[in-house]
C-alpha cells in the first residue's frame, strides 16, 4: 500500500509541475473513442458577465486550447486489447489536440472505465491527540481506516474520505480545529485491476506522455454530469458508453459508490449487425440515423434501405424497417437498464433521500431513452449533458464527452486523496530503520 | 463483386415519383407510403470485417456525415473496363492468330485501403519537436539568420567581392550625391563689409559644383567665426543650389598699438583687424600697453569719463597690467591707481574744469594714492615756483 502512496504522490506531484508549467493534456481513452483536450492554466479571468455561465461552471483556473477525438482502435470494453492499435489511436488524438493548441503536452491525466472496478466502503477512528483536530490526525485517522482484502493484483485508484465523525457528531466535511475526543472518518474506495492501468500507462508512455493522473470514468462522468445540488443531495450518475455502462453514486460532493457494466451501445450495434447479417460499420450508421428505442405507427412504414456493396445485388437492396430496427434495439438496451437498475439495488440507492437518476454518454443519445428508463428506473430520470468550461469546442459538448469534461474539472480542482495527507510518522519511520537492519545484516 | 453484373440504371430507381426533398408531407394523398430513406453506401472497405469496423468507421468524415450530406456525396464512379469484344474476322480459318490482340491485362484489384489517419511514430515525434518552442523559434527565426549571415559571410570572405561590393556603394552614394537637388554651385556671402565677406569666402575654400552630402555646415561655420573679423556666422543651402553665410561682424571700438602695429579691438577685447594708420580711423580711441585689451571695459569707462579732455587725449597706456596711465598731448600724463581709476579720474577732471589744472606747467598728475594726490611740474615751472617761494620768504638760497 505505500508503494500505491508513492506512486500516486508522484502522479501528484507531477500534475502540479505541469500546472505550474501551465499545459496538460487530459484523455479519455474509451472503447468507442479516443479524446484529448489541451488545458492551459492561469489564462481565463472567469465568465464575463452576461454570458449565461453560472458560478458552477466557471471553471476559472483553465480553458481548453486543443480538442482532438479519434475512434478507437484496439479498445475492449474500456480495456486496451491491442496495444499498438490503441497508441496509434491515442497518438492520433493527441497530435490532433497538439495541432490545434500549437503546443506540445508532456503530461496527461486519464480516465478510463475498464479495470473491473470495485467500491469498498471503509471506516476508520482514532483518538484526537491534542484538545483539537489538526491534520495530523486527519492523516491518522485515514491510514486507520482497516483494508479490505482488494485481491491479488489490484490497486487502489480512488481513496476518498467521505464523512467525518467527531464524538457524536457526523457529517462533518472539515472536522480540522474544532474540539472532540475521538474522530472517525468514512472512506470510498475504489480498486481496479492493475494490469489494464499497466498498460494504459505504459500506452501513454509509448506515446511520449507521462501520465500525471488517473481517474476512474462513473467518477469524473458524475461530476461533469451531475448538477450541484444533485451532487448534494444524492444522485446516480448512468454513463452510458461504447463498450461499458458505468454508474456513479454522488452524495454530499463525494462519490460513494461506482460500478462498471461490461455492456454498451456496441453490444446494440453487434445486435443490428448480426441480426440483420449486415457490417458493423452499416449497423452503426443505421443505429446512429434511425435507431430509437419506442416505435411508433409511422416507423411500420419508413423503410431503410441497407446498402451495402457485397456485390449481391439482391442483399444491397434490402430494406428494413425501422420498427424492425428498434425492434432490435430496444431488449438490448433494456439489458443495460435493468443491469444497472441491479446495480443501483445492491448499492442500496433506494434508501438515498433523493433518488435523482442522469443518464449520459454516447448512448444515452438514443431518442426515447429517457421515456424507457424512466420505466426501469424510476421516475427521476433525465438525459444529462456536461457542464460547459470555457473553450471547449462545440463539437465536445455533448453527453458523450461527459467523462472528458469531468476530467478537466478534477484536474483543476481535484477533490481529497487520501495521499493528499502525510503519512503519519510512527509509519514513516519503520522504513529507513528497516533498511539501516538490512545493511547491517547484510555487511557484518 | 463484379462490376459487369450491375446495371447502373438499376441501381437508383426511384420509389417515388421525382420530388425536391424539402417538400414531402406525410401522409401523402397521392402515394400514401413515405418514401425510402437510404441508409447511406458503407465505406468502401477491404478489410474483413473481423477486424472490427472502428478502423474503418469514418470512410469520409467523423462524425458521421447527416443524411443529406451522404445523398450529395457523389456516386462512387469506378471505371467500368470495357467489355471484351472478340476479334471482328470473317471466319476462323482467314484468322490470323497472331494478329489477335492480347487482352486488356485488367490490373489485380489492388486493395482500396483507406489510409490510416494515424501519424506513424517517426511523423508524431517530429510534429512533437516541432511544437517544442524551443526548437520552432530556432528553425523560424535563428536558422534563416544563421543561414543568411553564413552566406553573407562566406561572399565577402572572397577580397575582389568585397571591393565590388565597396565600389557598388561608393558608385551609389556618388550617384545620389551628384542628383542636381543637392547640388551646391554658387556662394553668396552677406557682410557689413566686403573685405570681410571677400575673407569668409575665401577661408571657407569651397570649390564648386559641389554636394550638400559632403558640405559640413557645422565645421564650415566654425571656419567662418575663426576668422577675427567674424562675431558670428549663419550658414545655410538655400534653394537654387545657394550656400548662403550671413556674418555678423565684429564692431571695433579700440585701436590697440602693440609691439608690431595697430590692432583695432571690439568691445570684448578681441581683436578685429590689424590698423594700417592711426590717422585711418582717427575716430576710435587708441589704448597700448601689454594686457590692454584684457582691461578694455575699464578703459572705455575711463575715456567716458574724461570728456572734456578730449580733444587733448591721446591714447591710454596700461602700465604693468596693472593700472592705466592717460597721456595727454603736450607729454602730460595722468597716472591712475590701480583700484578707483575711474574716481581718481573724476578728480582730475574736476580739479582741470575749476582751476584749469592741466593747461598748466604740469608734466604730470600723480594720483597713485588717491590720499595724496601728486604733481609733477616741468624743470622751468619748478624754478619759477621756487623763486616764487622764496621772494614770500625771503630765502636767498
Amino acid at each position: 500500500m505505500t508503494d500505491l502512496y508513492q506512486s500516486q504522490r508522484a502522479m501528484r506531484n507531477l500534475r502540479r509541475q505541469a500546472m505550474q508549467r501551465g499545459v496538460i493534456a487530459v484523455m479519455d481513452i474509451g472503447t468507442f473513442k479516443v479524446a484529448c483536450l489541451i488545458l492551459k492554466f492561469g489564462v481565463s479571468d472567469g465568465p464575463r458577465d452576461g454570458s449565461g455561465v453560472g458560478s458552477m461552471a466557471g471553471q476559472a483556473a483553465f480553458r481548453v486550447i486543443g480538442a482532438g477525438t479519434t475512434c478507437s482502435r484496439g479498445v475492449r470494453f474500456g480495456e486496451i486489447a491491442a496495444m499498438r492499435e490503441t497508441e496509434r489511436a491515442v497518438r492520433t488524438a493527441l497530435q490532433n489536440a497538439q495541432k490545434m493548441a500549437q503546443t506540445r503536452v508532456d503530461h496527461a491525466i486519464l480516465t478510463f472505465s475498464g479495470g473491473d472496478m470495485r467500491s469498498y466502503g471503509l471506516e476508520g477512528m482514532v483518538e484526537v491527540e491534542s484538545e483539537r483536530v489538526s491534520e495530523h490526525d486527519i492523516a491518522r485517522v485515514l491510514d486507520s481506516c482497516d483494508a479490505p482484502d482488494i485481491g491479488h493484483g489490484r490497486e487502489v485508484l480512488h481513496a476518498q474520505p467521505v464523512n467525518f465523525l467527531l464524538d457524536h457528531r457526523s457529517g462533518l466535511a472539515d472536522p480540522r480545529g474544532q474540539a472532540g475526543q475521538r474522530l472517525g472518518c468514512d472512506m470510498h474506495m475504489l480498486s481496479v485491476d492493475t494490469d489494464v492501468v499497466q498498460n494504459l500507462v505504459h500506452c501513454l508512455k509509448r506515446c511520449d506522455v507521462e501520465v500525471a493522473g488517473l481517474a476512474a470514468a462513473p467518477y469524473v462522468a458524475g461530476r461533469a454530469a451531475l448538477v450541484e445540488d444533485e451532487q448534494e443531495l444524492g444522485a446516480a450518475a448512468i454513463d452510458m458508453g461504447g463498450g461499458t455502462t458505468t454508474l456513479s453514486i454522488f452524495i454530499k460532493r463525494h462519490m460513494i459508490y461506482a460500478d462498471t457494466l461490461r455492456l454498451g451501445g456496441d453490444h446494440v450495434t453487434g445486435d443490428i449487425a448480426k441480426l440483420l447479417k449486415i457490417p458493423y460499420s452499416t449497423a452503426e450508421r443505421l443505429k446512429t440515423f434511425y435507431g430509437g428505442v419506442q416505435a411508433t405507427g409511422q416507423d411500420d412504414r419508413q423503410q431503410i434501405e441497407i446498402g451495402g456493396e457485397s456485390g449481391d445485388w439482391d442483399k444491397d437492396r434490402r430494406t428494413v424497417t425501422r420498427s424492425e430496427l428498434i425492434g432490435i434495439m430496444r431488449p438490448r438496451v433494456e439489458e443495460i437498464l435493468e443491469e444497472v437498475r441491479a446495480r443501483l439495488d445492491v448499492a442500496g440507492f433506494d434508501h438515498l433521500p433523493s433518488q435523482q437518476i442522469v443518464l449520459t454518454g454516447g448512448s444515452s443519445q438514443i431518442p426515447g431513452l429517457d421515456g424507457l428508463a424512466a420505466r426501469i428506473l424510476g421516475q427521476q430520470v433525465r438525459l444529462g449533458r456536461p457542464i460547459r468550461v470555457p473553450g471547449l469546442p462545440q463539437a465536445a459538448t455533448g453527453p458523450d464527452y461527459a467523462a472528458i469534461v469531468g476530467l478537466c474539472q478534477y484536474a483543476a480542482h481535484p477533490q481529497d486523496e487520501w495521499w493528499d495527507f502525510d503519512i503519519p510518522a510512527q509509519r514513516f519511520a519503520a522504513k529507513p530503520l528497516k533498511r539501516a537492519m538490512k545493511w547491517f545484516r547484510d555487511n557484518w | 463483386m463484379s462490376a459487369l453484373t450491375r446495371d447502373p440504371s438499376a441501381r437508383r430507381a426511384p420509389a417515388a415519383p421525382a420530388r425536391t426533398r424539402g417538400t414531402w408531407h406525410w401522409p401523402d394523398p397521392v402515394e400514401g407510403m413515405p418514401p425510402t430513406v437510404s441508409a447511406g453506401t458503407p465505406p468502401e472497405s477491404e478489410l474483413p470485417i473481423a477486424a472490427r469496423w472502428p478502423v474503418e468507421m469514418p470512410a469520409r468524415a467523423w462524425p458521421p456525415m447527416p443524411e443529406p450530406e451522404v445523398a450529395r456525396r457523389p456516386a462512387a464512379a469506378q471505371p467500368q473496363p470495357e467489355p471484351m469484344l472478340p476479334p471482328a474476322v470473317a471466319s476462323v480459318a482467314a484468322m490470323d492468330w497472331a494478329e489477335i490482340p492480347e487482352p486488356p491485362v485488367t490490373p489485380a484489384r489492388t486493395p482500396n485501403r483507406t489510409r490510416d489517419p494515424s501519424p506513424s511514430r517517426l511523423t508524431y515525434r517530429l510534429n512533437r519537436l516541432w511544437l517544442t518552442p524551443t526548437v520552432r523559434h530556432f528553425v523560424r527565426i535563428g536558422l534563416p539568420m544563421l543561414l543568411i549571415a553564413g552566406l553573407a559571410g562566406g561572399w565577402l570572405a572572397r577580397e575582389d567581392n568585397r571591393a565590388l561590393l565597396t565600389g557598388l556603394v561608393t558608385q551609389a552614394q556618388d550617384w545620389i550625391k551628384q542628383q542636381p537637388m543637392f547640388q551646391v554651385t554658387s556662394i553668396d556671402v552677406q557682410s557689413r563689409s566686403p573685405e570681410v565677406a571677400e575673407g569668409v569666402a575665401r577661408i571657407l575654400g569651397v570649390t564648386f559644383p559641389v554636394s550638400t552630402w559632403d558640405l559640413d555646415l557645422g565645421r564650415l561655420r566654425q571656419t567662418a567665426e575663426a576668422l577675427d573679423a567674424v562675431e558670428r556666422a549663419w550658414l545655410q543651402v538655400r534653394s537654387g543650389g545657394v550656400l548662403e553665410v550671413r556674418i555678423e561682424e565684429r564692431v571695433p571700438v579700440m585701436i590697440w598699438r602693440n609691439g608690431v602695429g595697430l590692432d583695432l579691438i571690439d568691445a570684448t577685447g578681441h581683436r578685429v583687424a590689424r590698423l594700417a594708420t592711426r590717422a585711418a580711423r582717427a575716430d576710435l580711441p587708441l589704448i597700448a600697453g601689454e594686457g590692454a585689451p584684457d582691461e578694455i571695459a575699464e578703459a572705455r569707462l575711463l575715456w567716458a569719463a574724461a570728456g572734456p579732455l578730449h580733444p587733448r587725449l591721446r591714447g591710454l597706456v596700461r602700465i604693468g597690467q596693472r593700472r592705466w596711465d592717460m597721456v595727454l598731448d603736450r607729454g602730460q600724463r595722468i597716472l591712475l591707481p590701480a583700484e578707483g581709476a575711474l574716481g581718481a579720474l573724476e578728480r582730475v577732471v574736476a580739479l582741470d574744469s575749476a582751476q584749469q589744472l592741466l593747461s598748466r606747467d604740469v608734466v604730470a598728475v600723480d594720483m597713485r594714492n588717491p590720499a595724496r594726490p601728486t604733481l609733477r611740474l616741468t624743470g622751468d615751472a619748478m624754478t619759477e615756483l621756487t623763486r616764487n617761494r622764496s621772494m614770500q620768504t625771503g630765502a636767498v638760497n
